[in-house]
């Protein structure tokens, strides 16, 4: 769906993006994280034709967006970290202008405005002036706009920022629906546990260049922080060790402050259990630590000077 | 332009602002003041006017101040088009639909032209006093309305360029309002320069007229007439020029007002250009339509012609 070879920005001696080689594929959730100043918002435009590269090229559905800028636009749908409204628009209006905007005719303007309202939880909203909403409305309205024209990947630059938890919730379920719809969507957030909770897969972006870009599972093997399996026994641990040393597999074992065994292990888990069960450990949890991206995000974005804003 | 969503957009933003109504309602109270000033002062005059003589004399002050709130307004319109949207962030949600720069800059410029024409169109009960009055022609009005027309595009393209250019509004604004004092003023200072360097032309045209006894010639003798410097022609960039030739043509008056203040040469200019009205509005027009383009240009984002070029 998505292939960038070698894509460069530079801005006169400063290069924004070098050499970016990136490639998600179609109807994933593919998150895009990266400090203030890597280079996800210059990506995210150069993706949205509303930046050139300075070198290097792009294709969206086989097309390049540089020499097909036009027809790039009616495959991509881009929601920017900040935006305007227009006052003295209704909700229902703004839809149906940028509805107007991508060509679409009256009737399916229409409808896709109302499909639209109804996924973002605004309908009841629908008759309301634009600039009376409040900023986590305008935001999925936002998110309603960059729809309106089915387009088969999405761009979301920091979609949640600014908003409430509350707000954050719903925002999170409109992106699970957009998932189920089989949409490719490409998205920034600095909120990296509602991130590694929603994404197929990751890109992480610093100064610039690509660190990593793979799914969640990989980026735990990548890191230096592994996954452990972690499990929790009743009583005594001695023998769902002995049973654990034993099982082919295991190339760790240490017990935690907690008690519970974290267990460096790559094989099938389920006959792992069935092992342990069958050996009459009384087994309470068995579950494998979640990638954790802040964790992960410290460790890749570690570097002198820090957050270079 | 019904079908340009930035143009439908623009008109109904701009008609529910309470802004509008006012405007147009203080345009309106304006030009009645103006009127009944006018009217009052040819009465109180020591020789009363003929009837058709007011009605010319009303006509070339409202077509006059027309001209000028339509030189005041239209860059105030139009040179927040673009750089407002840049300030309030909705340009980019705009590039990035199937709506070209093109289609963008020509809604936003059109919308603001299409206002002016609702203000001039809302005088028009106040021209028809002068018709009441005559001396000038319906079609003499018509004529009028639509150089105003013409002077509100090309004055409000320069403001859209101007807002295309700079990233603020303030600053864009400031900058039309230069350029259009240039080229008021500009043209007239370049014909008085070149008139100094190119002085035997003038010389031998201004001598033709005096023998004449300053006799507007007629067409025929056209022909014999010395040559205008091409310089000259620079006045057609001028839309006060297009303005002074169309109220010359209409009323006959002015003679006094543009001859006797030193610029019998200009008026002599007017006057042979008879068709400097309608030759000034082409060029204000061509000169619109290259300002259009040119902004549409620096609003581009991405050009698939300029990626190719690269590649």
């Amino acid at each position: 769906m998505l292939k960038t070879v070698n894509l460069t920005k530079r801005y006169g001696a400063f290069t924004a993006l070098d050499g970016l080689n990136l490639e998600i594929p179609t109807g994933v959730l593919h998150g895009f994280v990266g400090p203030n100043g890597a280079g996800k918002t210059t990506t995210m435009r150069i993706l949205a034709t509303l930046l050139p590269a300075t070198a290097g090229t792009a294709y969206i559905d086989d097309v390049d967006i540089a020499l097909n800028p036009r027809q790039v636009r009616r495959i991509v749908g881009y929601m920017p970290d900040f935006f305007g409204v227009y006052d003295g628009l209704k909700v229902v209006e703004y839809l149906d202008f940028y509805g107007s905007c991508y060509g679409l005719g009256y009737a399916e303007r229409q409808r896709m405005a109302e499909q639209l309202l109804e996924l973002v939880m605004l309908s009841d909203k629908r008759n309301a002036y634009v600039d009376t909403l409040s900023r986590g409305m305008k935001q999925r309205l936002c998110l309603a706009r960059s729809l309106i024209h089915d387009p088969s990947l999405i761009i979301l630059d920091e979609p949640a920022s600014g908003m409430d938890p509350r707000a954050r919730a719903e925002m999170k379920g409109i992106l699970r629906t957009l998932k189920s719809l089989d949409k490719t969507v490409l998205i920034s957030s600095h909120i990296l546990p509602e991130l590694s909770e929603l994404c197929d897969s990751l890109s992480i972006i610093d100064r610039g260049r690509l660190i990593f870009s793979g799914n969640m599972d990989e980026l735990g093997r990548h890191m230096r922080g592994d996954t452990p399996l972690v499990v929790c026994v009743d009583g005594d641990t001695d023998e769902a060790v002995r049973l654990l040393k034993e099982t082919q597999g295991v190339t760790g074992l240490e017990l935690d402050e907690s008690g519970a065994l974290r267990v460096a292990f790559e094989g099938d888990e389920v006959a792992l259990l069935r092992r342990l069960v069958n050996g009459n450990v009384r087994v309470r949890d068995f579950h494998r630590t979640p990638v954790n991206l802040e964790a992960v995000f410290m460790e890749v974005t570690n570097h002198d000077g820090g957050d270079e804003g | 332009m019904m079908r340009n969503p930035v143009f439908e957009s623009s008109m109904k933003r701009r008609m529910r602002s309470w802004r509008a109504p006012l405007l147009i309602t203080l345009y309106g109270l304006f030009l009645l003041l103006v009127c009944a000033d006018a009217l009052s002062v040819m009465q109180r005059t020591a020789i009363k006017l003929a009837g058709q003589r007011v009605g010319l004399e009303t006509y070339i002050y409202l077509s006059v101040m027309q001209f000028a709130l339509i030189v005041l307004v239209a860059p105030a319109l139009t040179s927040g088009a673009i750089s407002g949207e840049r300030e309030r962030q909705t340009l980019d949600l705009l590039l990035c639909t199937r709506t070209g720069a093109l289609r963008i800059v020509a809604g936003k410029l059109f919308s603001s032209v299409c206002f002016l024409a609702l203000m001039l169109v809302s005088s028009l009960p106040m021209m028809a006093l002068v018709l009441v009055f005559g001396g000038v022609s319906l079609g003499d009005v018509l004529t009028m309305f639509l150089f105003l027309l013409v002077t509100a595009f090309a004055c409000g393209a320069i403001g859209i360029f101007c807002s295309a250019l700079f990233k603020r509004t303030v600053t864009a604004t400031v900058v039309a309002y230069l350029i259009l004092f240039a080229v008021g003023v500009g043209t007239l200072l370049a014909v008085f320069l070149l008139s100094q360097i190119d002085a035997p032309s003038y010389y031998s045209i201004s001598s033709y007229y005096s023998s004449s006894l300053g006799v507007i010639p007629a067409a025929d003798a056209a022909e014999s007439l010395p040559a205008f410097p091409l310089s000259a022609y620079c006045l057609l960039f001028n839309p006060v020029f297009g303005l002074f030739s169309l109220l010359i043509q209409h009323t006959g008056l002015l003679e006094r007002t543009v001859g006797s203040y030193g610029f019998s040469v200009l008026y002599q200019f007017l006057a042979y250009m008879e068709k400097l009205a309608w030759v000034s509005m082409g060029v204000l027009t061509a000169c619109g339509i290259l300002l259009m383009l040119l902004s549409a240009l620096f609003v581009k984002p991405v050009s698939s012609r300029l990626q190719r070029k690269r590649k």
